[in-house]
């Protein structure tokens, strides 16, 4: 007996000048001096973000490498709104992607660094959940490799992602913000994009009038409802590129805006490298599309007015013109008051609470 | 030792399960798991089967190991399908080029000249059936073809056809009515493309045919679908006398579509561009002319 006690004294004695802690290496607590795991352990978690399916909509597909957290998407928010990213400091992507203008620029064409100016306007960025290309011209595949662009671009933020990292690692809150929301200690610039793509796909707009009135929770008045049948006939013509619930077929078009050819802006074409697809540009989304002139590719339409009057009036003929633009310099030839109420329906695709809440 | 030790208990465990000659008692199988489980047994004498596998030797997984069959785990080499949807003009092949679109010119049988650019369409319930209208094989509910992708004028079907005679294959063109809802289709990437307004009765497209007529600046669309809920698809069905010896083979079968004849047998169709969506005249010829004489379809393995 006596025995045993002295050996109970020992690790006792022993135990007791072990250093209490974390000794689990994962956890966000680690301590590397402590022998006796005391139970403290704080292990990194993150918060699901979770999307409401808008009635209507399709499955979104997230990549299975970027799922939506909390964390991830307030990060990306700040990083959106935060001129921090551009080389001097003056241009966030907010500076071109203004919500009050549904993520894109009520400038005609966007000032980058510098007051240098680009050849488009800002590409909307609202329900990009629900598109599988991105920038009028679909050269980026996902929202991740989108974002890589405009930070080196030297018409927008002219900056390098070397420089990016130096000044994020150097800023303590965005350290703290990239461990929270990604578990790392590096921030590079893999999750400068990721955060900012979350950020993005959490944009989404599906509670307009035309919303309501889709769920059976609200009504169109007489104009709006005669717009809603001639944008849905072959009349108007305007639902076989903008249509289903997302207000787009996410395809490319040449919709008869320019007949000299070669083209000032090839579009699609400089992506793939066929002249079949010079002067298509990408179908956007209606929703919001009251808030989002100017309109077109390159802004030359400054109201919806404008837009409409273009399809009235047939357009021009190219070698690449949709063949849905059927009757070119003809066009549809909607009275005044039946491009009044198509007008008046569009604008029932706007979702005043998405643009001002914040 | 080690030698000397496994014929010992060998004989030990043959002394004890071996089945002793009383009358009284019944020998088998006794336990329920195995194959030959005999209920009424009293001893077991140690004849139980119990590993369960396919004992077929023509399936692809028989199991030489396996002493109780269960035919529902056999896998047969099952023959596979592969569809080929054709489009041509009076006979000549719509050539895919995917670098400038279609481009050339052809003439209708009324004397009218057209060009494609766009075609676009979908194909549901395709089965093999026997000649009574009996569906044996479901092959696929629904197939998307674009001319925006090659790879889409084919369907394989892998490993679908168990051994027999298939006389007949089935399809409807477009979608039968009660298939053809809005929204149906929402995660498919046809969805956006080939919905049809839920103010002209909504649901899909069958067909989006698009081109230039007449000249290069005049454009049509000949967009079929279910107007107003009214039902203009096709159901056709035609010989293919498919014969499966479930060796793996490949059946190559041939849905062709004769684009010329949609404007023309019975019904004369002059084209131009108004727009026929919401024309239930056109659309009721155009179902006319498709049942006539578009489509066919050729065992091409023959």
């Amino acid at each position: 007996m006596n025995k045993y006690f002295f050996y109970f004294l020992i690790i006792l004695f022993l135990s007791s000048c072990k250093k209490e802690g974390c000794t689990d290496v994962l956890a966000l607590n680690y301590d590397s001096k402590a022998e006796i795991d005391n139970g403290s352990c704080e292990y990194y978690t993150v918060t699901e973000y979770n999307i409401d399916q808008p009635s209507g909509f399709p499955t979104p597909q997230i990549p299975i490498e970027n799922p939506l957290t909390v964390e991830g998407v307030n990060l990306g928010k700040k990083l959106f709104n935060d001129p921090i990213l551009s080389v001097d400091g003056t241009i966030s992507c907010s500076s071109c992607h203004l919500k009050s203008s549904n993520f894109s620029d009520p400038n005609k064409t966007s000032i980058g660094f510098n007051g240098l100016q680009g050849t488009r306007n800002a590409s909307i960025i609202t329900n990009s959940l629900w598109s599988n290309s991105f920038n009028w011209d679909g050269s980026a595949l996902t929202l991740e490799s989108q974002a890589f662009e405009p930070i080196t671009n030297p018409k927008e933020m002219n900056n390098t992602w070397q420089n990016v990292e130096n000044t994020l690692n150097g800023n303590e809150q965005y350290r703290q913000l990239f461990m929270n929301a990604f578990n790392i200690d590096y921030i590079d610039s893999i999750h400068v994009v990721k955060a900012i793509a979350q950020f993005e796909r959490s944009l989404i707009s599906s509670n307009s009038k035309f919303d309501k009135f889709y769920r059976g929770d609200g009504s169109l008045n007489s104009s709006e409802l005669n717009g809603y049948a001639i944008f849905n006939s072959e009349k108007g013509d305007c639902f076989h590129c903008h249509g289903t619930m997302l207000f787009t077929d996410n395809l490319f078009h040449n919709n008869g805006l320019d007949s000299e050819e070669p083209f000032v802006d090839n579009g699609l074409g400089d992506i793939t490298n066929n002249p079949g697809d010079n002067g298509k540009f990408k179908t956007p989304s209606l929703r919001n599309v009251e808030f989002s002139a100017p309109y077109m590719h390159d802004g030359r339409f400054s109201t919806l007015e404008e837009v409409v009057s273009h399809y009235n009036d047939g357009g021009h003929y190219s070698s690449t013109v949709d063949p849905l633009m059927k009757k070119i310099g003809v066009g549809l030839q909607l009275t005044n008051q039946e491009l009044n109420d198509l007008i008046a329906f569009l604008k029932t695709l706007s979702d005043v609470d998405y643009i001002t809440e914040d | 030792m080690k030698t000397l030790k496994l014929p010992i208990l060998f004989s030990i465990l043959i002394l004890f399960t071996s089945c002793p000659k009383d009358e009284e008692l019944i020998c088998g199988c006794t336990d329920d798991q195995a194959c030959n489980y005999n209920p009424n047994a009293d001893i077991d004498d140690g004849s139980c089967f119990l590993i369960y596998g396919c004992t077929d030797p023509l399936a692809t997984n028989f199991d030489p190991i396996a002493n109780c069959h269960d035919s529902n785990l056999c896998l047969y080499l099952k023959d596979n399908v592969m569809i080929e949807f054709y489009n041509h003009i009076d006979g000549t092949p719509l050539i895919f080029d995917s670098f400038t679109g279609y481009s050339d010119w052809f003439s209708t049988n009324s004397g009218q000249n057209f060009n494609i650019l766009n075609l676009y369409y979908l194909i549901t319930d395709i089965k093999l059936s026997d000649n009574n209208g009996n569906t044996l094989k479901t092959l696929s509910n629904f197939h998307f073809t674009s001319s925006d992708n090659e790879n889409s004028n084919y369907l394989f079907i892998p490993g679908i056809l168990s051994a027999g005679e298939y006389e007949n294959l089935e399809f409807v063109f477009g979608l039968k009515s009660e298939n053809n809802i809005s929204n149906s289709f929402i995660d498919e990437d046809f969805h956006t493309q080939m919905f049809w307004p839920d103010f002209m009765g909504g649901g899909y497209h069958y067909m989006k045919l698009e081109g230039k007529f007449d000249n290069e600046t005049s454009f049509y669309a000949t967009h079929t679908g279910g107007l107003d809920g009214i039902d203009y698809s096709l159901s056709k069905s035609f010989p293919v006398n498919i014969i499966s010896n479930e060796d793996g083979s490949t059946h190559n079968i041939r849905i062709s579509m004769d684009i010329n004849n949609w404007y023309s047998n019975p019904n004369n169709i002059t084209i131009n561009s108004d727009g026929i969506m919401g024309n239930a005249e056109l659309q009721q010829k155009l179902k006319e002319n498709g049942e006539y004489n578009v489509f066919n379809v050729q065992n091409m393995n023959d």
